[in-house]
């Protein structure tokens, strides 16, 4: 489904429109969804329901670096890109506050940021807002509003924009901490994995050399670290049988 | 509404039998928090195998025994499945769902198993047994405590991995004599009749059934050498 399409195509008048924006992105925290298509679709509802000429989603990952995760035009992508390059700009500037940054007249802003406002300008916007992805404390960057006329934001649209950005970042920040709860299952898995091996490696051992389960295990440890192997991985050889410490098969395993 | 009863759950997890191991704590929060008679929980590695099982009683401690050594019953299920197993009255159970355990289970004054699964995402942890020796289902509020409870101690039990490893990446918390025979014994058995592990443990499955006693008896006699399998002549 082409959801741009939908966007302007439908029909449904404003308001339709606005609910069934608010629906998409709520069900994205649902469902499983795609963080891309997710930004992009967001970066769209602010042109068409805002009235923005263009838009761009700054996005930090998990390490604090700044990245751009959308853009409605390929002049919304050249300022961004600018403003990461230069670590200058009002959505720059937004992403480290956390707080709205709105400059309603490029033109007077050469003071506040030189080579911003002239690479702006070049590319047709006069204005730019920047709103904060914030929950709560915490700030993963900037949902940036481009107008190709000077002015400033009506308060339904600046309200308005920032309910989508507040809708978007809880289904980030949730996709994130499922990501996060998933690494730490996979290595607590691993974690119980290796030991079931390692215990049953030092039944092979102890069964192998007639030694208790505490000598089968130091020996064990002991082979394993002179040939520089990591242990749960020796463990496991010994199981699947790849290895067997130089010992002699018993006579049930001929 | 569920903020309010996850901090209730929180506060329970956390208060006790402090100086526990986390897996007995679960346990007792949950008889404590749940309209249950005992709990049971197992953790479990990818190949299925177990690793850890805790249980509030000797009640619980069999039904966890009984699984294992039968291969089936509602935490199995639940496992398998990937989603919880009701069963709120264990006597109308049909004998073919798991063959071998509905008697015992009732010999040992069970009525009623609730099975849910340790899950996060795709990987299972392992499964929560709740158990109760008398009939009747989880209403809906006690289903609610019991989701909430199982996100809870999940997330509790995620938190261990780093404290809980040693240099090499390998679990060493919570590990008891119990856990560890029963693996230590499969090796043992893997050598003994020359067979491949996963054929071991069902040989030590197939040999403690036979003989009428609990898989964790058998691995423990044959780790102390009491025991030996010997290969068919």
């Amino acid at each position: 489904m082409d959801d741009r399409t939908q966007l302007t195509d439908d029909g449904a008048g404003r308001e339709g429109r606005l609910a069934a924006a608010f629906v998409t992105l709520a069900d994205t925290m649902v469902d499983e969804f795609d963080m891309i298509d997710l930004l992009a679709l967001l970066a769209d509802y602010c042109v068409d329901l805002v009235g923005s000429t263009a838009s761009g989603i700054l996005l930090m990952d998990q390490r604090g670096a700044l990245g751009i995760a959308a853009a409605s035009s390929a002049a919304a992508r050249v300022v961004e890109l600018f403003e990461l390059q230069q670590e200058q700009g009002p959505c720059y500037d937004c992403c480290r506050t956390g707080t709205a940054i709105s400059e309603p007249d490029i033109a007077r802003a050469s003071a506040r940021w030189p080579e911003f406002s002239a690479r702006v300008a070049e590319v047709g916007f006069a204005a730019v807002h920047a709103l904060p992805l914030r929950l709560r404390g915490q700030v993963i960057g900037a949902l940036n509003l481009f107008h190709a006329e000077p002015g400033r934001l009506r308060p339904t649209q600046a309200a308005l924009a920032q309910a989508l950005a507040d809708v978007a970042t809880i289904g980030i920040l949730q996709e994130r901490a499922l990501r996060e709860r998933e690494l730490l299952a996979e290595q607590l898995q691993t974690a119980l994995n290796s030991r079931i091996v390692v215990e049953q490696a030092k039944g092979i051992i102890a069964e192998r050399t007639g030694l208790d389960t505490d000598a089968a295990f130091t020996l064990m440890r002991t082979t394993a670290r002179s040939r520089q192997r990591r242990l749960a991985e020796f463990a496991r050889d010994i199981v699947q049988g790849i290895e067997d410490l130089g010992m002699q098969p018993s006579p049930g395993e001929r | 509404m569920t903020a309010a009863r996850q901090a209730r759950i929180l506060a329970l997890l956390a208060s006790v039998d402090v100086g526990q191991p986390l897996p007995h704590r679960v346990c007792t929060a949950a008889v404590a928090a749940l309209p249950v008679s005992g709990a049971g929980l197992r953790l479990m590695g990818t190949s299925g195998h177990q690793i850890l099982v805790h249980g509030t009683d000797s009640t619980a401690r069999q039904l966890e025994d009984l699984q294992l050594t039968l291969g089936v019953g509602p935490c199995v299920e639940s496992v398998r499945r990937g989603g919880p197993v009701l069963v709120p009255d264990l006597a109308r159970q049909s004998a073919g769902r798991w063959p071998g355990f509905v008697e015992p289970a009732l010999g040992a004054g069970v009525r009623a198993i609730f099975a849910f699964p340790l899950q996060i995402g795709a990987i299972g942890l392992g499964v929560l047994d709740l158990y109760r020796n008398s009939i009747g289902g989880l209403n809906d509020d006690a289903m609610t405590d019991a989701l909430i409870f199982l996100d809870v101690v999940t997330l509790a039990l995620l938190d261990t991995p780093v404290a809980g490893t040693d240099g090499d990446g390998i679990l060493t918390t919570w590990m008891g004599d119990a856990d560890t025979a029963v693996h230590q014994a499969t090796g043992m058995i893997m050598v003994q009749l020359g067979v491949p592990i996963d054929q071991a443990m069902l040989r030590l499955r197939a040999y403690a059934f036979a003989h009428d006693r609990t898989i964790t008896a058998t691995a423990r006699d044959l780790v102390a050498r009491r025991l030996r399998l010997e290969p068919e002549p």
